[in-house]
């Protein structure tokens, strides 16, 4: 499997990205002064929440392009990837979620506000990726399982970037961006501090992808031996149900 | 091979209908399930009348609601009595299966508008400016056409799990909300006493939310239908 190969190259790369990330939010990235006050968690939250809001819209897209590609070529493993990243699509979607929320109490004082639109399309987002796995794991036939959710894939996968689309283009009230922030304090390096969370966390969840499909496409072909060696009876069929696939 | 799609087309949209006349189920369910709630909604809001973005609220979330119980129909046909295994022998495309749904499940929301926008009118909104209604009527074919599009996708991929009716609202509510979005910004100038105009971007971007998942359900159409 070529992912297995890839593995440590990876993982020596995250180390280093997530370093000189942290080494220059921390170090060289400046704190923004807003009418003299320092705005330190606001401040050093806009290197890592708009990453995780951007990876996290990435890899749902990338789900859909598995599913697509599983779609047109009808191979296990493209559904598994495909799984894979929708998967870690959520988790990073929770950790944009705590942040942004963290972001709006220390920003605008409150923890949630409903009238703000990226906010807003984010939580309609997970919640439609909340039903991927009930959907998934209800049906009982791998194959057609494998199928239906790619077709989900596929289509929440083109619903990302409309829902942002509709979100931005439906209310003037939009997302503060400090960067392009004419009123802002950041200069130079706060540039460099956000390309590299970009970098830093699209890395980290690149190697965690490979890392999950590895260790997913691993159990699915123990699963196989252990039922090939021990017979059907030696898998338990709520585990067989969950697999996400036959490879 | 066109000619020959949309004989298929016509034939599966005309077999759709001729379900429901034969078992009426979708279209009498949506129509007293809409009348209900402008009912529930006329007590709900002690007796009163609602204009502008509430009046668009009330209308999209009622179609939206209805919506859901002809999306939970529309593919147990195909799951419960093997109609889909049937349809697998035949040489029509899956494209054209999956559009006559979409096309059936429009006409059945454009129906159900004929009788529950008067209705909603009646009830809640009779001071509407009786010259916006052709462009009211004309936003709400586009809306029920997003909802039929994504209905038809979202009907497909729950109907062959086993929690098909908890699963319907589940996908269907998230992914049908820009579009809801969309139609309340274009309808709410149009339920105001004094009806105002709808900003073109709202007729573009609703028709491109149509057009989006028009191409979407195109494309999947041989993973749903495929065995």
């Amino acid at each position: 499997m070529p992912h297995t190969r890839r593995l440590v190259p990876l993982t020596i790369a995250t180390v280093v990205a997530c370093v000189v990330w942290i080494a220059v939010v921390v170090l060289v990235a400046p704190t923004q002064q807003v009418a003299g006050v320092d705005e330190g968690v606001r401040s050093k939250l806009t290197f890592l929440h708009p990453a995780l809001a951007i990876i996290t819209i990435a890899a749902f897209i990338v789900g859909g392009v598995f599913g697509w590609r599983h779609l047109s070529h009808d191979r296990p493993l493209d559904d598994l990837r495909a799984y894979v990243a929708i998967h870690l699509g959520q988790v990073f979607c929770v950790m944009a979620l705590v942040t942004g929320a963290i972001w709006g109490k220390a920003a605008w004082g409150v923890w949630w506000d409903w009238g703000e639109p990226v906010l807003v399309s984010f939580l309609i987002m997970f919640l439609l990726y909340a039903t991927y796995q009930p959907m998934r794991f209800a049906i009982e036939d791998p194959e057609r399982q494998a199928r239906t959710a790619s077709v989900f894939a596929v289509t929440a996968g083109i619903f990302t970037p409309v829902c942002f689309g509709v979100a931005r283009l439906t209310t003037n009230f939009l997302h503060p961006q400090p960067l392009n922030d004419p009123g802002g304090s950041f200069g130079a390096e706060a540039g460099l501090a956000f390309v590299l969370s970009i970098v830093a966390i699209g890395i980290l969840f690149i190697t965690l992808w490979h890392l999950e499909l590895v260790a997913k496409a691993t159990r699915i072909r123990l699963r196989r031996v252990q039922r090939d060696v021990e017979g059907e009876e030696a898998v338990p069929l709520v585990a067989r149900a969950s697999s996400p696939v036959t490879l | 091979m066109s000619d020959r799609r949309s004989s298929d087309l016509r034939t599966l949209l005309l077999l759709e209908w001729r379900r429901e006349r034969r078992v009426p189920q979708v279209l009498p369910t949506m129509l007293l399930f809409s009348i209900g709630a402008f009912v529930l909604f006329r007590f709900g809001l002690q007796d009163g009348r609602v204009e502008g973005p509430l009046a668009a609220g009330v209308l999209l979330v009622t179609t939206l609601l209805a919506a859901l119980l002809g999306i939970g129909r529309l593919w147990a046909a195909e799951e419960e009595e093997g109609g889909l295994d049937a349809f697998r022998l035949t040489p029509a495309s899956p494209t054209a299966l999956v559009l006559a749904k979409a096309l059936a499940l429009w006409t059945f929301l454009l129906a159900l508008h004929v009788v529950a926008v008067p209705a909603f009118l009646f009830l809640l909104a009779p001071h509407v400016d009786v010259a916006a209604l052709p462009r009211l009527a004309a936003v709400l074919v586009l809306t029920d056409l997003g909802i039929a599009v994504v209905g038809t996708l979202v009907g497909a991929v729950a109907a062959v799990a086993r929690s098909r009716e908890l699963l319907v609202p589940l996908m269907a509510v998230p992914l049908l909300i820009p579009a809801v979005a969309i139609a309340s910004e274009a309808l709410a100038p149009l339920l105001e006493r004094d009806a105002g105009s709808i900003e073109p971007r709202w007729w573009l971007v609703l028709a491109l939310y149509d057009a989006v998942f028009v191409a979407v359900a195109w494309a999947v159409s041989d993973g749903i239908v495929e065995d």
